[in-house]
């Protein structure tokens, strides 16, 4: 046997911290696991609890391969797929509850709270806000205190608790430091991503309908700080993803641009506009700039529709730096195939009609996309969220019939008008405006600034951006999609935001993403830019002498004062000073040689010291006189302060000898 | 082969400790004294540690990489705790009541916490028992019997003990092997070879008992502590006449004296293991009894004192 098990007595209290430890780990992730897993836990629990008060006995092994099977088969029919990350963090947290009922030594004891550990950190993939931070300290802190059950006698939370929280704040400075310095690599290897959160967004494809759901969101899509003079609102297009592949009803991006598309990033001419974008996680699959425009990044590529993209798919927020010339063209080789002018199986005669006429009519590409705005402006469309549903022959029936639509009816009919009247054209996805958070100064992009508007390519200029919705409904993209729709029924109908009418609302909404925009710029955007950045700011230079020197300061003082303050034994109450004196001048004879032995009178000393070294004998003599004075007079007296200080005085021989021998001549011999 | 490396470590590391901690009889335990190793658990928690650095690392998320800091902080942190949790004890040797070999020798072990609480102490010999202690900083101090087990006769100094503590979370073993000045007498194992003979009838061996007509009863006297409680006179007890002894004179002919050169032909040891189970057993009956060693003689007596010394004597041969 060894001494851990010889240890290990299954104390109830353990057993009710490890019970605890285990619902604190899973409750906060019910958002990702299955909810029948609590189920699970609380039949186990309740098993072991039994088993651990003697009533029931350890479950036979073809109980467990039973429950074992059968909670894997929940797990497969909760999931689309075993390898997702859900899936797997699933089995882990079934592994440490199962693995209760066989809970018989320490190591398995030891080996939940491990895995306990590691669940509260998977939890920390599926969110990162601050909440999610705060919720992860409390699973751990019941962890440690579970852990620390194991070595108290009597596991009394309030104690517990007491140096937990001593233990924290003195290992703060050091995580601290670490975190700052500690280099960020990339990816070892690939993981499954954390899928099923994705949040509402931008999808690749697109159809009439699409954007006015989006438009329905209140979630935030990202911020934008920029350095310098923000351009005004009409200005700001942040062009997502080109959608120029049409089947006659849906616009999806042409696969050919999938695997031709890393190219050298554009040369951009002065003046530069410079913003920082911090994309919101879950729902971005690709970047949004300003076009032209080059990003600052190195896990990022521009392709040949003058997208930037990732390298790897987005995981978490992803925060890059853009410089753009909004006046710079988007030149382009490949724009006159005849997939810029493919009208699908599309039947709209009467939009080809009407097309074919302005192709007659206007040899020149730019009056035909000219008249196509004329058409836009002199038309009565009415721009609306909630537009009718059209039928076969969509393009037809909006253009003709209905007239009313949101910004993707008016971009796909436009583009539809523009190819089919020879003039090669797509459509562009992304957000319009934003609104601008005056506290400190950045700007918000909500899913419900989410449009879409076209490109058209004219020869000698390269692609154009015509948004026809701007010339329907100009207040759109002058004051933005929430003065527009404000009062339209359902935008922001789903979310708990539509609270936005009220300027006190507002303000607070502002401060609350103030807090979490300083929390996804400093703390998870955290990578080896800024990391470079601030190290160059604090240090000056890196070099391995100054990490090294700041490793010491920040990491070692902290730990140094901590010691101190741990190590050091609390001061005894109402000390018996002249007792410690008289000890401390017994230590110095001591050191002399002449230690005091274990058991002595003060007065047997002293007369073994005169004895034998007759020339500490009257300094020993004065002292033990001094002790038992003060050891019979009043504390608050004043002859026993006078005695006491005498006695503090001379608990040193050599100094002693020294006074006496200037003052009074004596000498020792 | 491995074993016997790990002996040579062995040596070598207690004669360093020889030198760093020589036996006292008392000690406090100090940075000189105390040393901190992870545990099992430790080393578990450290592969977490390193599962949550691979996690925050491959994932890109610095919240995992804070939490995995800092809980790496925490398991520095500890080391002080756990230092903390031995710093400063008192250890002083207590008594050890002398047993006979192959027996359990019990040693007392008083600690002294020192104006501190100190948790979950495990105190004993290595590889033998550990008891778990616990002091209050207000109780001060606790008594705690640890357990050597004991094979030969003689003066039994065990070697050094072990204090132990994983306190507050168990994943560091703090530990201090401080030599204690422990004296515990251990008297030979009783075996009776040979029945016990009278050496004054010289052959004729009869085993007394009380019964014997020998001993003439000659009165009555005061109970003093030692003597056989065989012989108290319960009647008068029952009386409330207090404790009296009854008195037998003995003949001087049928004084019983174990004598060494009565046992021929057995060993050493054999010779005092038979000794001692005479010793006992007429102490057993409250017979007067001396002993006749080769170099030594113990004059006859009778009760706990007189055993005491001529076990003593036989354990000390």
């Amino acid at each position: 046997m060894t001494t851990a098990n010889i240890n290990f007595v299954a104390q109830r209290q353990s057993v009710i911290w490890l019970l605890l430890a285990q619902l604190v780990t899973l409750a906060p992730q019910l958002g990702v696991l299955p909810v029948w897993i609590l189920a699970v836990w609380a039949f186990v629990a309740l098993w072991y609890w039994r088993i651990v008060s003697a009533a029931w006995s350890f479950p036979a092994r073809w109980i467990k391969a039973c429950i074992a099977l059968s909670t894997l088969g929940g797990v497969y029919f909760s999931f689309p797929s075993l390898f997702s990350l859900e899936a797997m963090v699933t089995i882990l947290v079934l592994a440490v509850v199962l693995k209760l009922l066989e809970l018989k030594t320490a190591r398995d004891h030891w080996l939940i709270l491990m895995l306990s550990y590691f669940i509260v950190a998977c939890g920390l993939l599926f969110s990162q806000q601050i909440g999610a931070l705060i919720m992860a300290l409390l699973q751990i802190a019941v962890l440690l205190l579970a852990q620390q059950a194991l070595q108290r006698r009597r596991a009394k939370t309030l104690p517990m608790l007491r140096v937990v929280a001593v233990m924290a704040l003195q290992s703060l400075p050091l995580m601290l430091m670490l975190f700052v310095i500690f280099p960020r690599i990339g990816p070892l290897w690939t993981m499954p991503l954390p899928g099923g959160q994705a949040t509402t967004g931008m999808s690749d494809s697109l159809e009439f309908g699409d954007i006015a759901k989006l438009s329905q969101s209140g979630a935030l899509a990202f911020r934008v700080r920029f350095n310098g003079v923000m351009p005004a609102s009409h200005d700001l297009y942040w062009r997502g993803l080109v959608l120029d592949d049409f089947d006659g009803r849906r616009w999806t991006r042409s696969s050919w641009s999938l695997w031709s598309n890393k190219m050298p990033p554009p040369v951009l001419a002065e003046p530069q506009l410079n913003y920082t974008v911090t994309l919101e996680p879950g729902s971005h699959k690709w970047l949004y700039t300003l076009p032209q425009a080059v990003v600052s990044r190195d896990d990022v590529y521009y392709s040949n529709q003058h997208l930037w993209l990732p390298a790897r798919p987005i995981t978490g927020r992803l925060q890059y730096t853009v410089n753009s010339n909004l006046g710079q063209a988007l030149v382009d080789n490949k724009a006159l195939s005849r997939k810029n002018l493919s009208l699908g199986r599309a039947a709209n005669p009467r939009a080809e009609a009407l097309a074919a006429q302005w192709q007659t009519q206007w040899p020149d590409a730019q009056d035909r996309v000219a008249a196509a705005i004329r058409y836009f402006e002199q038309t009565p469309f009415i721009y609306t969220l909630t537009p009718p549903l059209l039928g076969e022959s969509n393009v037809d029936e909006f253009l003709f019939d209905s007239r009313q639509g949101f910004c993707e009816h008016f971009a796909g009919s436009f583009v539809y008008l523009m190819r089919a009247a020879g003039v090669p054209a797509r459509i562009v996805v992304g957000y319009q405006g934003g609104e601008f958070n005056d506290r400190d100064g950045y700007l918000l992009v909500n899913q419900s600034d989410a449009h879409a508007w076209a490109e058209v390519y004219i020869d000698g200029q390269g692609w154009l951006r015509v948004d026809p919705t701007a010339t329907v409904a100009p207040n759109r993209i002058r004051l933005g999609a929430e003065a527009m729709l404000r009062d339209q029924e359902g935008y922001l109908g789903e979310s708990p935001l539509s609270l936005r009418k009220y300027e006190w609302a507002k303000r607070f909404r502002y401060f609350v993403d103030n807090i979490n925009y300083a929390w996804a710029r400093w703390i998870l955007n955290y990578d080896s830019g800024t990391q470079n950045d601030f190290l160059l700011r604090v240090l000056g230079d890196i070099n391995p002498q100054r990490l090294m020197l700041v490793i010491m300061l920040a990491g070692g003082i902290p730990l140094c004062l901590a010691a101190f303050f741990s190590l050091r034994l609390p001061k005894r109450a109402g000390e018996d000073l002249a007792a410690r004196y008289y000890l401390a001048s017994c230590a110095a004879l001591a050191r002399k040689g002449v230690p005091r032995r274990a058991g002595e009178t003060p007065d047997d000393y002293l007369r073994r010291v005169a004895a034998g070294h007759a020339c500490w004998a009257a300094w020993l003599r004065e002292q033990t006189r001094l002790f038992s004075l003060c050891s019979y007079l009043p504390e608050d007296s004043v002859s026993y302060q006078e005695n006491l200080k005498s006695l503090k005085r001379g608990r040193r021989p050599q100094k002693y000898l020294e006074r006496s021998n200037s003052s009074m001549g004596y000498t020792s011999k | 082969m491995k074993n016997r490396i790990r002996a040579l470590f062995r040596r070598r590391f207690n004669s360093w400790l020889d030198k760093r901690s020589p036996r006292c009889s008392e000690i406090t335990l100090n940075q000189r004294r105390i040393f901190i190793i992870p545990s099992s658990a430790g080393l578990g928690f450290a592969i977490m540690l390193l599962g949550l650095l691979l996690l925050a690392i491959n994932y890109q998320n610095n919240l995992i990489f804070a939490l995995c800091f800092w809980l790496f902080s925490i398991f520095l942190v500890a080391i002080l705790h756990t230092y903390a949790n031995l710093s400063g004890l008192l250890l002083r040797a207590g008594a050890a009541e002398p047993v006979f070999a192959g027996e359990l020798a019990s040693f007392h072990l008083h600690l002294e916490a020192g104006r501190r609480d100190r948790h979950r102490l495990n105190v004993g010999f290595p590889n033998q028992q550990m008891e778990v202690c616990d002091i209050d900083a207000e109780m001060g101090a606790a008594n705690v019997i640890i357990k050597y087990p004991t094979q030969k006769r003689g003066a039994l100094r065990p070697g050094r003990m072990e204090v132990t503590s994983r306190y507050p979370l168990g994943i560091l073993r703090c530990w201090s092997a401080p030599s204690l000045d422990w004296h515990c007498l251990v008297y030979p194992r009783p075996r009776c070879l040979r029945p016990l003979l009278n050496s004054a009838d010289s052959g004729e061996g009869h085993i007394p008992d009380r019964s014997n007509d020998s001993d003439e009863f000659s009165g009555f006297n005061r109970y003093q502590a030692g003597q056989s409680p065989r012989r108290i006179f319960w009647k008068a007890y029952a009386k409330g006449q207090g404790l009296l002894v009854k008195q037998y004179e003995q003949s001087q002919a049928d004084e019983l004296i174990l004598d060494w050169d009565s046992l021929e032909g057995l060993s050493v040891e054999e010779r005092l293991s038979t000794l001692c189970a005479w010793a006992l057993d007429c102490d057993k009956q409250g017979l007067a009894y001396g002993l006749k060693l080769p170099k030594l003689t113990v004059a006859s007596g009778s009760g706990s004192g007189q055993l005491s010394k001529v076990l003593r004597e036989l354990a000390v041969f």
